[in-house]
């Protein structure tokens, strides 16, 4: 098992590296002189083209490439062309508040996602079944950023009950986090929802059944039991969306955090802002998904006994 | 006389989708005694399994229903016992193993704990968590696992020691019927014997009464006390061993039966397999279900009810038993 | 889109598919399906006939400071933005923008990964390079990658195209490779080939009606999510641009009139709403009819 996680850790280099490549290469369509962006519009032509020169942006794409991931890989990500300052303060000033939101979501997700999900694959075909299936497919069809547009129509300048934008108290975070999970949590309820029904469907819950279990401990040890595999699937990949989401969900609620981040150095054309920013989240998620994979050999033996017999 | 361990009487049970009603058994009458060990025979689709589940009523809720009759443990009527009492017949007094091992056993749980939740589902004894263990040893061992396995998983299990785990699962609370439904068909040759010499070995043990259904006549010879055989959810015919072999009258059915096996000692060349398919339950023919594949079918098989003639042991519903009084048919 | 629902597919790809008009028939009992239709059907039909339902140049593009957001009324059905435009015709013409970047992004990934998918299928050794390439790319979240292409290539509709393309593509690769390896390996096309059928007749009879079913459901929920991937971006200001309408923009325009009036940004966010939603029904309601025993 631990030769397995070592293994999947070993491949997030290449993917890494592979990220890299791949924002690089987007990144260099930049149009515009970074050096005319540090400088300023009214400096002379002259000290431009010379920072140019002294920035190495004279020399082909290879030698740029390849000179980031030298520098990279010694710890060094560059300056930020705004701030001049390292790329990656900016990032983890900016990375808790992220977190915050994240992991509030997250949470969010679960706690009404799979309930409810269970709760209707359980009573199919009644009424909280139709209603809970209804809003889901609703919500799943609802922008995040909408949403929180909407909230705040409502709850900020409509009833003042609740802060508009930036962070401080928890209730800063409530609007923010809902708009971002409830149309996760609307895909996460459809997941359980369809992995309960199939698995209720299966044989060994008839023998469980036949041996006098009561409806409770067929659906909590067997049938959840199963299902949860699927569940935690939907899970880490919702995770990407998650992850895009707070791009706009942070920018609708002027929080300053990585998506921000993000979206500003990409308005300002701050080139190596954005590729740490971007290889940073890049780096979140694969860790995420990682983990659900790890995760998945404490759900279900079958898959434990697969990761064992890597070499 | 000895009370019946199990009696169905008249069951009758309907499969009901949104574009058909399928009348999948047509009044069953069938009994057991105490440690018998009874073959229900049929080819797919004659209602058997279907039979078998209304019996625990583990039919699938949304289209199975339960249209009349009795099923009668010991004098009472399972059927119109509550949630709570059916729970409790199951697994302690009435068990039940499933055709395909590969699927009955929870994935994710360990083949240990997946026996010790039948005894402690009925854990009236209020046995120890140690006693609950050692029964676990005993019972996987008595199917003949080392019961060193009891924390491994079930894929770790071949198919047949599989269904060897299932049955130490079903006998775990000593129950007095065991409904076995066609245990050994998803089995290799070799595997199937073995499955079913222990299961002689158990009932033999523990005095447990069989209910074995299968729609393979030379697993019922081996070890069934008594046959029960269905068509198009009716029993056409029903005896001892002795009766359905080697006895001289049969429902034709019966008769085309045995005539499909291939016989290596016998001399003839081609099989003679029965003409036609099993009616479509949702579209049943009128009178004698068998009428339209049987070669002596006369005009009062097409309608109204066919009468059972008794002879001893021996039951058959055949008009054609109308002319062997003088063999003891009677009407039953 | 997500990885989820991309498996799904996937699984949908390796089972063997049913006649046209049976899908069909099977779709046609599934009510919301029929409604999502119904609904998509109304907003292409909009997006078509746009300039006979009101003038482009004096509703849409012209500015009318005097009647500024004004709220909903019969003349103005959705009511005035800040700039005195009617929201009604610029939903109208927005749609016109929307939909043509979503169906014009599907038609290229569709494309695009059909042949990625099917040369991944045919040939082991590049199978293993683009399917690396996917995985690489599918580590990054969507919303990020678009983002990170149209803020190198600049704003403007056909960037937008070209981001979301990129991004989807991934996808359909993904879809059409199964698809593609489970028809190839499966009895029924080795049963063909025994019969002495050429490679070209088991691809247009076999391979190609059996890969397309799930390619289609694919292809509805991804037209869904590339009108929530254009909005989005629109709406940081990455995508569409100035005057041209366009659902995400507009609720970008009207964020700052929002405390003013609510139309504002209630409107364009509800087209949104309801024509991702009849799509997923639709691609749904597919689902289910393609292989019905995927349903409950």
């Amino acid at each position: 098992m631990k030769k397995y996680v070592l293994k999947r850790i070993a491949m997030m280099i290449p993917i890494l590296i592979g990220v890299s490549f791949i924002v690089f290469t987007i990144m260099s369509f930049t149009p515009g002189d970074p050096a005319r962006l540090i400088l300023g519009q009214s400096a002379p032509q002259e000290s431009v083209n010379k920072l140019h020169h002294e920035m190495g942006l004279d020399d082909p794409f290879a030698v740029r490439y390849f000179r980031y991931m030298k520098d990279a890989v010694q710890g060094d990500f560059g300056t930020s062309y705004r701030t001049s300052r390292p790329v990656f303060e900016e990032i983890f000033a900016r990375f808790p508040i992220t977190l915050k939101l994240s992991l509030v979501s997250i949470v969010l997700v679960v706690v009404i996602g799979i309930p409810l999900g269970i709760l209707s694959a359980i009573k199919q075909y009644s009424i909280l079944d139709m209603i809970c299936t209804v809003s889901a497919m609703l919500m799943a069809s609802v922008p995040g950023f909408w949403l929180g547009l909407m909230m705040i129509l409502l709850f900020s300048l409509k009833l003042g009950w609740l802060p508009s934008n930036g962070v401080g108290t928890p209730a800063h975070y409530i609007m923010p986090a809902i708009a971002l999970s409830l149309p996760i949590a609307a895909e996460v309820l459809r997941m359980t929802r369809s992995a309960m029904l199939e698995t209720i469907r299966q044989d060994y819950i008839r023998t469980a059944r036949s041996k006098g279990a009561t409806e409770k401990i067929v659906i909590w040890r067997h049938a959840l039991k199963n299902a949860l595999l699927p569940i935690v699937t939907v899970i880490g990949s919702e995770f990407g969306g998650l992850l895009g989401g707070t791009i706009l969900i942070e920018s609708v609620f002027a929080i300053p955090g990585l998506g921000s981040l993000v979206v500003n150095s990409i308005r300002t054309k701050d080139v190596p802002q954005v590729m740490a920013a971007t290889m940073f989240i890049a780096l979140i998620f694969c860790v995420v998904l990682l983990l659900v994979d790890i995760l998945y050999a404490f759900i279900d033996p079958r898959i434990k006994a697969r990761y064992e017999q890597v070499k | 006389m000895e009370e019946k361990l199990l009696e169905i009487k008249n069951l009758e049970v309907h499969y009901i989708t949104e574009t058909a009603d399928m009348k999948v058994v047509n009044g069953i009458n069938l009994s057991l005694e105490h440690g018998e060990t009874l073959g229900l025979v049929g080819e797919t689709g004659a209602g058997k399994t279907t039979t078998a589940l209304s019996i625990l009523n583990l039919l699938p809720s949304r289209v199975g229903k339960i249209k009349g009759g009795q099923v009668l443990l010991e004098g009472k009527d399972l059927l119109k016992e509550d949630k709570e009492e059916i729970r409790q017949v199951r697994g302690e007094r009435i068990s039940m193993i499933f055709q395909d091992p590969m699927s009955s056993l929870n994935p994710v749980m360990r083949v240990g704990d997946q026996i010790a939740e039948n005894l402690e589902l009925h854990n009236r004894e209020k046995r120890s968590k140690e006693d609950i263990e050692n029964r676990v040893c005993e019972m996987l061992e008595l199917v003949g696992i080392p019961s060193s396995r009891r924390n491994e998983y079930p894929h770790q299990f071949s198919g047949g020691m599989k269904q060897r785990v299932g049955i130490a699962m079903a006998l775990a609370c000593s129950p007095q019927l065991l409904i076995a439904d066609e245990p050994t068909t998803a089995l290799d040759v070799t595997i199937q014997s073995q499955v079913l010499t222990l299961m002689e070995d158990l009932k033999k043990k523990m005095g447990t009464s069989i209910l074995l259904i299968t729609h393979d006549l030379g697993v019922v010879a081996e070890i069934c006390d008594s046959v029960a055989i269905m068509y198009a959810g009716e029993l056409v015919e029903r005896g001892s061993i002795y009766d359905i072999f080697e006895g001289k009258h049969h429902h034709p059915y019966t008769k085309g039966l045995f005539g499909s096996i291939p016989d290596l000692t016998a001399k003839r060349s081609r099989l003679t397999p029965i003409d036609g398919l099993m009616p479509d339950p949702a579209d049943l023919p009128a009178g004698c279900k068998f009428h339209p594949r049987c070669k002596s079918c006369m005009e009062k098989c097409k309608i109204g009810a066919v009468p059972v003639y008794k002879n001893g042991s021996h039951k058959i519903q055949c008009h054609l038993m109308e002319k062997e009084e003088k063999d003891g048919w009677k009407i039953c | 889109m997500n990885k989820r629902k991309n498996k799904q597919l996937e699984n949908l790809a390796s089972r063997p598919q049913s006649g046209f008009r049976e899908v069909w028939h099977r779709l046609k009992k599934n009510k919301p399906a029929m409604a999502g239709l119904i609904i998509i059907m109304i907003f292409i039909l909009a997006a078509v006939f746009a300039n006979q339902i009101s003038d482009y140049e004096k509703d849409v593009i012209e500015q009318h400071i005097s009647r500024r957001l004004l709220p909903p009324s019969t003349k103005h059905l959705f009511g005035t933005d800040g700039f005195g435009r009617d929201i009604f015709a610029r939903v109208i013409f927005g749609a016109r923008t929307s939909l043509f970047i979503a169906f014009s992004t599907t038609i290229v990934s569709c494309i695009a990964g059909g042949i990625l998918g099917s040369l991944s299928a045919y040939y082991r050794k590049l199978d293993n390079i683009i399917m690396r390439i996917i995985d690489t790319i599918m580590c990054l979240p969507p919303m990020l990658f678009s983002l990170s292409i149209v803020a190198a290539l600049g704003p403007g509709v056909r960037n937008l195209v070209i981001a979301v393309s990129v991004t989807m593509t991934p996808y359909f690769t993904r879809v059409v490779r199964a698809s593609v390896l489970t028809i190839v390996d499966s009895d029924f096309v080795e049963a063909a080939r025994s019969q002495g059928a050429g490679d070209f007749r088991i691809i247009a009879k076999h391979i190609i009606p059996n890969s397309l079913g799930p390619i289609i459901v694919q292809a509805t929920m991804s037209v869904s999510f590339m009108i929530m991937l254009a909005a989005s971006l629109s709406f940081i200001g990455l995508g569409v641009q100035p005057p041209t309408p366009e659902w995400g923009a507009m609720l970008s325009e009207g964020r700052e009139f929002m405390r003013y009036s609510w139309n504002v940004v209630a409107f364009p966010g509800l087209a949104i709403v309801l024509s991702s939603l009849s799509l997923n029904l639709l691609g749904d309601g597919l689902r289910d009819a393609l292989d019905p025993k995927l349903k409950d």
